[in-house]
């Protein structure tokens, strides 16, 4: 890079001259089979190209009269040349914005932020190649009437390198140089361009602000009189961006129109036979510049930038796009590593899509060889009401979901409601009767503890030397005597509740294979009152300290007897008012 | 006591659910069409349910699972006294045949706050979603996540635990049997493929329970491991969704160029597929598929009438 900013101007100049004149040369001779591809290419394009010209041939023939000042502004383009290349890098920045083409949003604004590190992109490189084609369509035309006076250039293929050098060198040294006050004038000029110009997409209206846009800057800039040069490379720079759009819109039968366009290109050859070929043809066989130019790596890029630039054009061409809508970055990571390109506008068309939500739309849309990240219908299962009415629906076909789906109930509907209510009292009831069973648990070990405890001291006096005290007393150890058991009531409550549970137990025994029908027990016969209380209970943690102790006793021990009755479902009919009264009372006397 | 236990245990065999129920009556709220835990939250009251559903989003009220599985290990501090579910990437590349394929690995999405019961109201506490708990996981995000390799390894072992033996089985049958639950329902379309990502959480015994699936999951790449993680992820549906000449491009021809050194602990399993019915697109047309046939011998209408004559004569 740091060489190529160095270098004299004049010989840049040279050089930018140069390459339209081997242009010419190349395309008279045909050279190598790897070229001829590339030719065609460029040929279909400068083709196209040249369609937008015959409708602007009058801004065409307005530059080539001023062309006779061109001599003097030579001498004036060496003192300043800053200037020129500005006036010639410039309007390959306004090249690539997109209106239909794909690529073209991302590479312009990669243009504008960073030109010169991504210099081995394809990027960087179309926009030179646009340059190139635009001088070449004008300067083919010179060809067929100019091929005698062309044979001083004879070797063609070091000069096509050199051209293609020198396309690198203007753009790093145009952007490493831009220092003085009215070139800074100038990148204002062209981004205001740039700006007017992104508004219009419909292929006409483009050309014809082209054509006004010109003119305003040349009565911008009437101090230098360098500009009718420089004034040509931008209108080349500013022409060919609506070039590239047209080829790659899709209007390839302009070949078609070939032979309007020829006689029109004639016209404009020969009004630049008079002028602006002639100095050309002078700096031509500059042998400075042939000396200075040595780089080889450019010929590469240039040959990557033949590749990209016809991509639409060819019929067997493999360019893959993709629409992405989602965060899911790393989607679109792997990709780019395939070499696919993201498109923002013409989603129909996209040969994968990535999007976050789906619509019905996309489905009808969607053709044969087109990838899209959704199936039609996924509500069903990813969101929560979907997914659980799919489950009750296949729960007669056999998929248990029940083994890895927590139940679950719409609270819109009145039925599921109902459902979850019942669901919902017997889990506060198997909860209570849990946590009772706990405390139930506790207390009653302690008793037997006090038990252990007074066989122990009375088999210590009997007999102190028995290893099995040793155990006994190491079980003791760890007993802490709280109040709690000191307290009689509730000592009382957990024999109480053994009681009960042993005594529904008995129940359960006498009525044995009942348990089949465990999951459809229910509250709905207990009292509402009662139920209540249930929930209550079941949120506290026992002993219940806050409660006097009789009533709750009782009341306790009746809801957990009728619950368990109530898991009984066969038996309520055995068990009917009078059983549980008799039970009731059986409790009433137990306690007093 | 020993009978009681007992009932307890017929309880457990005959409800399989009977072991969510911890000791508290949670429940839990969930809009239908909400994600990033929008809208979730705790009840454990009749009348809070209620006005819940009187009100005109739809939502559903599912079993909170009060028992998962939570370690406490102040060695392993990424899980110690954390609730923590597991996001498994799960990819149905067509619809008829049923082809579903399971990543092999996942990641697993902490609590930032230590699990607790009795403050159900704190969604940092029972919510793993990263969106819920953002604020605390500032500065560190790393410990908002955890791979699911390195699960498995700790939990061989400190808990001898084997991964793919007593846990994968599990996720293999959820995933399976969820999606044969709704295949009626997709529609087949070439083309069409899918990557979901289902929530599943582990209870204290170790199995697997599926909470949600997730449309298009949303990974923030929140780690590197993560990062690669995604990588290997996306480049491995591509080459099974997309056909390799399609995946090929200009820049790179050959797919194969740009693979991505392979790693046996990155890739999909094909878990599950369905049967091939010959051209039929909807489930519900297999019924066409097969042969009719019509069994029986062609009614003779004179000897019918003959008989009808003899009869009325006996009468």
């Amino acid at each position: 890079m740091g060489e190529y900013i160095k270098r004299p101007s004049t010989e840049t100049l040279g050089r930018r001259e140069k390459r339209n004149l081997s242009d010419r040369k190349t395309e008279k001779s045909d050279a190598s089979a790897s070229k001829l591809d590339q030719q065609k290419s460029e040929i279909g394009e400068a083709e196209t190209g040249t369609c937008s010209e015959s409708i602007d041939s009058q801004a065409c023939k307005k530059q080539i009269l001023d062309s006779p000042l061109e001599t003097q502004a030579k001498a004036e383009d060496q003192a300043k040349p800053e200037e020129m290349f500005q006036k010639i890098i410039m309007p390959s920045r306004d090249i690539a914005y997109p209106s239909n083409f794909p690529f073209g949003l991302e590479n312009s604004r990669k243009n504008e932020s960073s030109p010169c590190s991504n210099e081995h992109e394809n990027s960087n490189t179309r926009p030179t190649t646009a340059l190139t084609l635009q001088e070449k369509d004008t300067q083919q035309t010179e060809n067929d009437l100019q091929q005698p006076s062309e044979q001083q250039f004879s070797n063609t293929s070091e000069k096509k390198k050199l051209m293609n050098s020198t396309g690198q060198n203007f753009r790093v040294t145009t952007i490493k140089e831009p220092k003085s006050a009215n070139s800074s004038n100038k990148i204002a000029v062209t981004f205001d361009r740039g700006a007017k110009q992104r508004k219009n997409f419909s292929k006409t209206q483009v050309i014809s602000t082209t054509n006004k846009s010109e003119q305003p800057e040349r009565a911008e800039q009437p101090d230098c009189p360098e500009k009718k040069t420089p004034g040509s490379g931008q209108g080349n720079g500013l022409d060919s961006p609506q070039k590239t759009k047209i080829a790659t819109s899709g209007f390839s039968n302009a070949i078609g129109q070939g032979n309007s366009r020829v006689t029109n290109l004639r016209e404009i050859a020969n009004l630049r036979d008079k002028s602006s070929v002639s100095p050309l043809r002078k700096d031509g066989p500059n042998p400075q510049a042939n000396t200075s130019t040595t780089p080889v790596k450019p010929v590469v890029k240039k040959n990557d930038a033949g590749k990209q630039k016809p991509k639409p054009q060819k019929e067997k061409s493999n360019v893959k796009y993709f629409v992405f809508n989602s965060q899911d970055d790393h989607i679109k990571r792997a990709l780019k590593r395939y070499g696919w390109t993201e498109t923002h506008g013409n989603t129909t068309s996209a040969h994968f899509r990535w999007v976050y939500t789906d619509q019905e739309l996309d489905y009808k849309l969607l053709q044969e060889g087109q990838y899209y990240n959704h199936i039609q219908n996924n509500k069903e299962m990813t969101t929560k009401n979907g997914l659980m009415n799919s489950f009750r629906n296949h729960q007669q076909y056999g998929l248990d979901h029940e083994q890895f789906f927590p139940r679950c109930y719409d609270l819109g509907s009145t039925s599921q409601f109902q459902e979850f209510k019942l669901d919902f009292e017997r889990v506060a009831l198997t909860i209570l009767i849990r946590k009772l069973w706990k405390y139930a648990k506790s207390r009653i070990d302690l008793v037997t503890k006090i038990k252990i405890k007074k066989k122990f001291e009375q088999s210590q006096l009997k007999d102190p030397d028995n290893p099995r005290n040793k155990k006994v007393k190491n079980f003791l150890r760890n007993l802490v005597l709280t109040e709690e058991t000191t307290n009689p009531n509730f000592v009382m409550h957990s024999a109480l509740l053994e009681y009960a549970i042993l005594s529904a137990k008995d129940m359960i025994r006498q009525h044995s294979g009942v348990m089949e029908d465990v999951y459809s027990y229910s509250l709905s016969k207990l009292p509402k009152k009662l139920k209540e209380e249930l929930i209550y209970y079941s949120r506290l943690d026992p002993p219940y300290k806050n409660l006097t102790s009789t009533d709750f006793v009782i009341n306790l021990i009746f809801i957990i007897s009728n619950s368990l009755i109530l898991i009984l479902r066969k038996c309520w009919a055995v068990l009917n008012t009078s059983g549980r009264l008799r039970m009731k009372r059986r409790w009433a006397n137990y306690i007093n | 006591m020993g009978k009681l236990y007992k009932l307890k245990k017929q309880f457990k065999t005959n409800l399989p659910q009977f072991c969510l129920n911890g000791m508290s009556n949670l429940w839990i709220v969930k809009p239908s069409g909400n994600s990033k835990g929008q809208g979730i939250h705790l009840i454990s009251d009749i009348e809070e349910a209620m006005i819940n559903g009187s009100q005109n989003q739809a939502r559903i009220i599912q079993k909170y699972v009060e028992t998962p599985l939570i370690f406490f290990d102040p060695e392993f501090p990424l899980l110690h006294n954390k609730k923590f579910d597991i996001r498994q990437w799960v990819l149905v590349s067509s619809v008829t045949p049923l082809k579903i394929h399971m990543f092999s690995a996942s990641y697993l999405r902490i609590c930032s706050s230590e699990f607790d019961l009795r403050d159900f109201k704190d969604p940092m506490k029972h919510l793993t979603n990263f969106s819920v708990n953002k604020t605390q996981y500032k500065g560190r995000l790393e410990d908002s996540i955890c791979s699911s390799l390195e699960f498995a390894r700790y939990l061989k072992t400190t808990h001898n635990v084997d991964w793919d033996t007593q846990i994968k089985p599990g996720f293999v049958n959820l995933i399976t049997e969820t999606i044969l639950s709704v295949t009626d329902q997709l529609v087949h379309k070439p083309g069409c493929f899918e990557l979901y990502g289902f929530d599943i959480l582990l209870d204290q015994n170790y199995k697997p329970w599926l909470l949600e699936v997730n449309l298009s999951p949303a990974c923030a790449e929140r780690t590197p491991w993560l990062t690669e993680m995604l990588d290997y992820m996306t480049e491995g549906m591509l080459k099974i969704v997309l056909p390799k000449t399609v995946l090929a491009t200009d820049e790179v021809p050959d797919p194969d160029s740009v693979e991505l050194p392979k790693k046996d602990k990155y890739q999909w399993e094909l878990i599950y597929t369905g049967e091939d019915v010959g051209g039929v697109a909807n489930g519900n047309n297999i019924m066409i598929a097969n042969d009719l046939e019509i069994l029986g011998t062609k009614a003779d209408i004179k000897k019918e009438k003959d008989l009808d004559k003899l009869y009325h004569q006996y009468m």
